[in-house]
This record gives structure tokens, sequence and C-alpha cells, in this order.
């Protein structure tokens, strides 16, 4: 349930640094709207998948603060956890389970949800990515596609109004691309919040609704997408094909 | 290959036991009788045999070795340049006995695989070490889940490894201390990534050794029965 008036996510003067010294959030801050669609673009190492995880409090501010619904991340980490879904670039390593029905069934029995509670959501989010033919099947037998799918439905099992994805079309030939996408925006066409990492734009062009640049852990630009995505050169970034067509062409 | 089954994973757990206790102490008449219970056993979960076969096609391989290290009796003599093979018939009969026990103990095993979800297993462990004060049951039982998930995996980078290093002359270097060394501390360091990024994941999805879950067992009448009757069965093979 979103309170009125309060974004979903708010992110306050969050700065973060690493063990060795180096800083990999610099001053960042932002605020997300319930069932907004928002892409983060950055170079390698501009500090988007750290970024990322003081989202659902795997990584602690030192200082800052991030709110999920005006509840900082620090005071409920289960919370967070439960309301933020976070998908890893690699699908890999995220996923858990023996078979695809015990992967997504991870997450809910981490809840400790009922039985029953837990094959409903199951099927229901297997029947979200279009998975639920493949619940038996072992889950290193998927291909690209079909396994970041898995890692959306283990998400989406655990009921979560924000679904935060790193990278989700690094290593994905051009049909599962297409898998991930039309999931991502059906997800987006329910209410979902989805905030989405990518360097490479013209896969969310005429979806995201807007988009953050960052560089050296800090943000350099945020704003309507098209917009912003006029600018993104100076974060190193390639500007998206249709773009530079029209810039050439008019 | 899983098939749903109404039997309560802990009390197919006990029966399994019992058989593979009577497996390995039949004699001849209780072994037969026991082959052919497997058999029927297969036969009801419609295990595809061909299949089965040339899975475990690697395992006759040591099945001859044990047979003929049983069978076979080799003796060097000193000062002389002989060495002599004796064929032995009654090792030949113990080596038989013994292949025979192992394959049907595989074949119970696999029965046992194929009829049962991993995470049925996985809770039924848990449940079996929840009477041990300090034996952290669920703990056991995640690492076992995620050895049978990632054993592919790790297998997976293994082939990589060698794979990329065979690509850049690797078979070049005699020194076996030097490549085992070059092979394995890329595949270690990858695998210890691997596993904390899978620990980053569990986190994400709110993993925590404290999380009890109810344990789903709908124990019937009918799983006693099948208990007695197994272990009657197994205590007249043994007797046999």
């Amino acid at each position: 349930m979103t309170l009125p008036n309060i974004p979903i996510l708010e992110v306050s003067h969050l700065n973060h640094r690493f063990q060795d010294g180096t800083l990999g959030i610099d001053d960042v801050s932002f605020k997300i709207a319930a069932g907004e669609f928002v892409v983060v673009a950055g170079p390698n190492g501009s500090g988007k998948t750290t970024l990322f995880r003081h989202l659902n409090g795997l990584l602690m501010p030192h200082s800052g603060d991030v709110r999920v619904n005006g509840v900082s991340v620090s005071a409920d980490v289960l919370r967070a956890r439960q309301m933020v879904g976070l998908v890893f670039q690699d699908a890999d390593s995220q996923i858990v389970g023996e078979t695809v029905y015990d992967d997504v069934a991870f997450g809910p029995e981490n809840l400790c949800l009922a039985p029953a509670e837990v094959n409903r959501r199951v099927i229901s989010a297997l029947s979200a990515v279009g998975l639920e033919h493949l619940s038996d099947r072992k889950p290193h037998r998927l291909s690209g596609g079909e396994k970041r799918r898995l890692a959306i439905a283990g998400i989406l099992a655990m009921e979560s109004q924000v679904l935060v994805l790193d990278e989700p079309f690094a290593n994905l030939d051009y049909s599962g691309m297409l898998q991930v996408l039309s999931r991502i925006i059906t997800l987006k066409q329910t209410g979902k919040t989805i905030i989405l990492s990518t360097h490479d734009l013209d896969r969310t062009m005429g979806h995201a609704g807007r988009l953050i640049l960052m560089k050296n852990g800090s943000i350099i630009q945020d704003g309507l997408f098209e917009n912003v995505i006029r600018q993104v050169e100076c974060a190193g970034l390639e500007m998206p094909c249709a773009c530079r067509m029209e810039a050439v062409y008019g | 290959m899983n098939r749903p089954v109404t039997m309560d994973v802990r009390f197919k757990m006990v029966c399994m036991a019992v058989l593979s206790v009577a497996v390995l102490k039949a004699e001849p008449m209780g072994l037969i009788c026991l082959s052919i219970f497997s058999f029927m056993l297969s036969v009801c979960v419609r295990l595809q045999l061909t299949e089965l076969i040339r899975h475990l096609r690697y395992l006759a391989l040591a099945l001859i070795v044990v047979f003929w290290a049983r069978a076979v009796t080799v003796s060097v003599f000193s000062g002389h340049s002989g060495v002599s093979v004796v064929w032995d018939t009654a090792g030949a009969v113990e080596g038989g006995l013994i292949c025979w026990r192992l394959i049907v103990l595989t074949f119970l095993g696999v029965l046992w695989m194929a009829t049962t979800r991993p995470s049925g297993i996985r809770t039924a462990i848990e449940w079996f070490c929840r009477p041990f004060p300090g034996l952290p049951g669920k703990q056991v039982a995640v690492m076992m889940s995620l050895v049978v998930r990632f054993l592919p995996a790790i297998l997976e980078q293994a082939r990589e490894t060698s794979a990329a290093q065979q690509c850049r002359c690797i078979q070049n270097r005699k020194n076996p201390v030097y490549r085992t060394v070059k092979f394995s501390l890329p595949l270690l360091c990858r695998t210890l990534k691997t596993a904390d990024q899978l620990a980053d994941a569990m986190e994400a999805r709110c993993y925590s050794p404290e999380n009890s879950r109810p344990f789903a067992f709908h124990p019937d009448r009918s799983d006693w029965f099948a208990l007695i009757g197994v272990a009657g069965f197994s205590a007249l093979m043994v007797w046999v």
C-alpha cells in the first residue's frame, strides 16, 4: 500500500565509500513516485550497482538516507527487501533452487508464509513471466532469457512494489532481450515501479519515462527520458541510433 | 524425472534406509527378491530403464574393477621376472555378489531421486536434524540444496577454465603442480566470487537462518502401512 504524496523511494544525500577508500556514491539524491519507469544509465564503474544495493539494504550508507514508502531502510531492512526486489546482473548466481518452482518459492518461504500461499504466489509469478510450463526444469538447463525471467519471477513472488533490475539485457541475444523487455513492460502496465540500469538505451527508448545519468558515483542528469537522452554522450554513453538519425535528418 | 508421489518424504527416507541395509545384508535368495521388488517399484513409477542404463554406464566400469579385484589374484615373484595371475572362483562369486548389491542400491537411490522433489528431501533432512541440539538443521538442509544446485555450475566453470587454458597451450607445460595451481586458483577465486554473489542474492530475498518455515508433511495411515510392510519384508529377506 503506497501512502498518498509520499514517494515510494526517496534517496537523500547518499554517500558510500568502499573499504579501500574509493568513493562509490557521492551525494546522490532523488525521489521516485509509485508506478514510474526509471532508467539509470552510466558507464562501467559509475555507481549504478552500488546505488541499487542501497535501495534494499544490502549496503548501508555511510551518510545520507534511503527511504522506502517513508520508512528508512536502515530502520527496517526486512520490510525494504520485501518492498524493493533486486534482480542481479548475473542471473546464474541469483538462482538458488534445484528446480524453477523451488527457486521462485525461496523468497516467499523466507517470509514464513503458509505453504498454500507460497504455492499461489509461485504459480502467479511463473505465469507473469511465462515460465509456468517449465516449473519442474533444472535452472541450469534454461536459456539466458529464461534464467533472467526466472530471476524476475523470484522477486515477483515476494510481491515487491518496486522492481530494481541491474543490467537485465546484459549477455542476452535479441530474442532473449525481447522476452525480458516484454515482461518488464507488462509489469509496468500492472502498476509496478520499475528501476532499471543499462548502458544500452536503445532498448528502453519509448517505454521509460525518466532517465538518470550517473558518472563517477554522482548523478549528472535527471529528467524526462526524451530530454536527457540527448545528453548521454557527456556521461560517456552511446546515443541511441534513433536520436542520432533525428539529429542528422531532422 | 520428478513425479508427484503422495508418500510422506520422511517415511520414504526411512523405507529406503531399511531397504538399503537389507540389500547390504541379504544373501543371493534375498537379493533376488529385493531385485524383483525394486524392478516392480520402477515399473510402478514408470522409470525409463533405457535412459537409466545410459546415465549409469560409467558405473559399469567401476563394477568391473570391483569384480576383477575380487576374482583375480596377481602375484609377483621376487628374484624372478614372472607375474602370475590366478582366477579365484570363490572370490569371483563374492565379487559378483558385491556388484549385484551395488546395482540394487544404485537402483533404489535412483528410484528415490526420481520420485522425490529436492525441496521435499531438504525439508525432511531439516526435520530429522531437529531433535539433535546444536545441529543447525536448516543450514545443513540449505547447504545440501545449494550443493545440488551449484555442482553443475562449478563443473561448467571448471570446463571453461580448462578450455581457456588449453587455448593458451597449457598442455605444453609438463609440470603437474604448475598446471594444477594455474587451474585451481582461478577456479577457486571464481567459485568464491559466485558464492559471495549468491549470499547477497539470498539476503536480498529475505533469507535468514533464524527464519523457521512450517513443515508441510501430511502423513496418513498408508505411510505407516508402507513402512511396516517394508521393514517386515526387509527383515525376511535378511533372514532368508
